[in-house]
């Protein structure tokens, strides 16, 4: 009943297109240098794959994510509807409902992507996967990085009346999280935007002349340890967010 | 007449400051319970601690009978409405589609909207967006929303906020209709005495947190019995003369007196003594205390009108 509230709060929203619009332009940028590539590169083209959209999604997702949290906050914000909603449903049932509302949104974008993947491999005869599982941790990975920015992005969302500043923060998150792949690693695992390519299992190297793209083991024990903190993210979050509203 | 609401000693502290004093409201089944008070009195403070939007500091609140805490708040207020504060809507969608969310959230069967709809005359606008309503529609669309579920208590929180004459008019029509039509009880806010006037059967009156007036309205205007007011040629010896005859009366500032009485034997026995002693009695009128004077003796405030 709750869910189907929040589907009907969202008509005439065009949701669905906010992740379709991010991945038509991610996938368009990426098919056009993929095209570009000469046959006995190919071979290295699921790691090629791989290390660009850890730079594109650390361009796309933090700002998709601040999109779709503004656009379904901000109703709430501009109606007032949250003081009548508490009489209805507790706080954090509302809040969860409503993240869960917004997570289906990226995980739209972030299935389209692993599947595009897939398809460009098959297109493009790429060199078989070592392992299908690095399409799973791909997926798992950008959805559960994703996932706690779009986290941050509803808490701020919620709380905020002008919605400019939780967009400001999804692009400002965008560009310290690309430029923190720059730098050492351990500047890297600071910045939560930066997760893209902590996870990423694709990399590359220089060789002579040449770039040499490979893959990089999945850092499993990492990403349960990451995926742990990000429950209690949220739940911090939840929270924030009931403290906040006094409920 | 039960009670469907009662509060026992109800406190709000925000830091060191106390805005809700030991409330003690006790609100009659079936009734308008007038809840006035000034700007600032801790009117919508406690609707909100009403509706578990606040958590209170001190005190308890039952509603038809039942605690009200957490994990019974949601019960409750399944069968209680609200109104709190500005309107509350989804503007791109329309009425119906708000009240359709609402249904979802309750667990009310949509039928039951028309009903709502047709009680504040919104039938011919549920299909438009709720961002084109003007501000009566949007407080309509927002009791529409109070009245899914068929609750038995409905807190409206001035409802009448913003509105034009003739919206203000056709709200209060509206809530004075209610309690007849569904046996639905009201407690509406305000900070307009002449409002609750109209509207209610009983009154409480806060001020500064504290509730310092709670009866029914006729109890209110009991409070408005006449004076008398006196000029003499000598006031203060006339003044001296009744108290010693164990009169109720006052000497006030402006060279009269106030005999707080308008009883014909009391009048009578005044203007005797006054004769027996010699001073002349130069002007002789009734004064009838307005509901604002009232008002104004127990809040100390001026009141909006």
């Amino acid at each position: 009943m709750k869910r189907s509230a929040e589907s009907l709060k969202a008509r005439y929203r065009f949701l669905w297109a906010v992740p379709a619009g991010f991945l038509a332009v991610l996938l368009l940028w990426v098919g056009r240098s993929l095209l570009t590539l000469e046959p006995e590169e190919r071979v290295m083209g699921y790691p090629i794959l791989l290390y660009s959209l850890t730079l594109m999604n650390a361009i796309f997702i933090p700002v998709m994510d601040a999109v779709i949290a503004s656009r379904l906050c901000d109703m709430e914000i501009k109606g007032n509807t949250l003081k009548l909603l508490f009489t209805l449903e507790k706080p954090g049932v509302f809040y969860t409902v409503k993240y869960l509302s917004c997570f289906r949104y990226l995980v739209v974008f972030t299935a389209g992507e692993t599947l595009a993947m897939f398809l460009f491999g098959t297109v493009l005869s790429f060199a078989p996967l070592p392992d299908p599982a690095v399409l799973l941790f791909h997926f798992l990975s950008i959805t559960v990085v994703g996932a706690v920015i779009l986290g941050i992005q509803q808490l701020l969302s919620l709380l905020c009346e002008n919605q400019i500043l939780p967009l400001i923060v999804g692009l400002g998150g965008t560009f310290l999280g690309l430029f923190s792949m720059f730098f050492p690693r351990r500047i890297n695992l600071l910045v939560l935007w930066g997760y893209f390519s902590i996870f990423s299992q694709g990399s590359v190297r220089p060789l002579g002349e040449d770039w040499v793209y490979e893959y990089v083991e999945f850092p499993l024990e990492q990403f349960c340890v990451f995926s742990a903190a990000a429950v209690l993210f949220f739940l911090l979050e939840l929270l924030i967010f009931k403290k906040k509203k006094e409920v | 007449m039960g009670t469907i609401l009662t509060t026992k000693s109800l406190s709000k502290q925000y830091g060191k400051r106390e805005v809700i004093k030991h409330l003690n409201l006790s609100v009659p089944e079936g009734s308008v319970y007038g809840f006035l008070g000034p700007n600032g009195a801790g009117k919508s403070t406690t609707m909100k601690l009403l509706l578990g939007l606040v958590k209170p500091s001190f005190g308890t609140i039952r509603i038809m009978g039942k605690e009200f805490s957490s994990s019974t708040r949601l019960d409750i207020l399944r069968n209680t409405g609200s109104l709190i504060e500005a309107p509350s809507y989804y503007g791109h969608l329309s009425g119906r589609e708000n009240l359709q969310i609402v249904c979802r959230l309750k667990g009310v069967e949509e039928s039951a909207i028309d009903q709502a709809l047709e009680v504040v005359r919104m039938t011919g606008q549920q299909d438009k967006k709720a961002k084109h309503y003007s501000l009566g529609m949007k407080q309509r669309l927002g009791l529409a929303a109070a009245l899914l579920g068929n609750p038995k208590l409905l807190l409206l929180d001035e409802p009448t906020n913003g509105l034009d004459p003739a919206g203000i008019q056709e709200m209060r029509e509206l809530i004075c209709s209610l309690p007849k039509r569904f046996g639905i009880t009201i407690l509406v806010s305000s900070h307009l005495l002449g409002e609750i006037d109209q509207m209610a059967t009983h009154v409480g009156i806060i001020q500064q947190g504290e509730l310092i007036f709670q009866s029914s309205l006729a109890d209110l205007h009991a409070h408005s019995r006449g004076r008398m007011r006196l000029v003499t040629t000598n006031n203060p010896q006339a003044y001296a003369l009744l108290r010693k005859a164990g009169m109720e009366v006052s000497l006030e500032d402006g060279g009269s007196l106030l005999l707080c009485s308008t009883e014909d034997a009391r009048v009578l026995r005044c203007g005797r003594l006054l004769f027996e002693n010699q001073i002349g009695l130069l002007r002789l009128e009734e004064q009838q205390l307005s509901l604002e004077d009232i008002f104004l003796k127990l809040t100390g405030k001026q009141v909006s009108l």
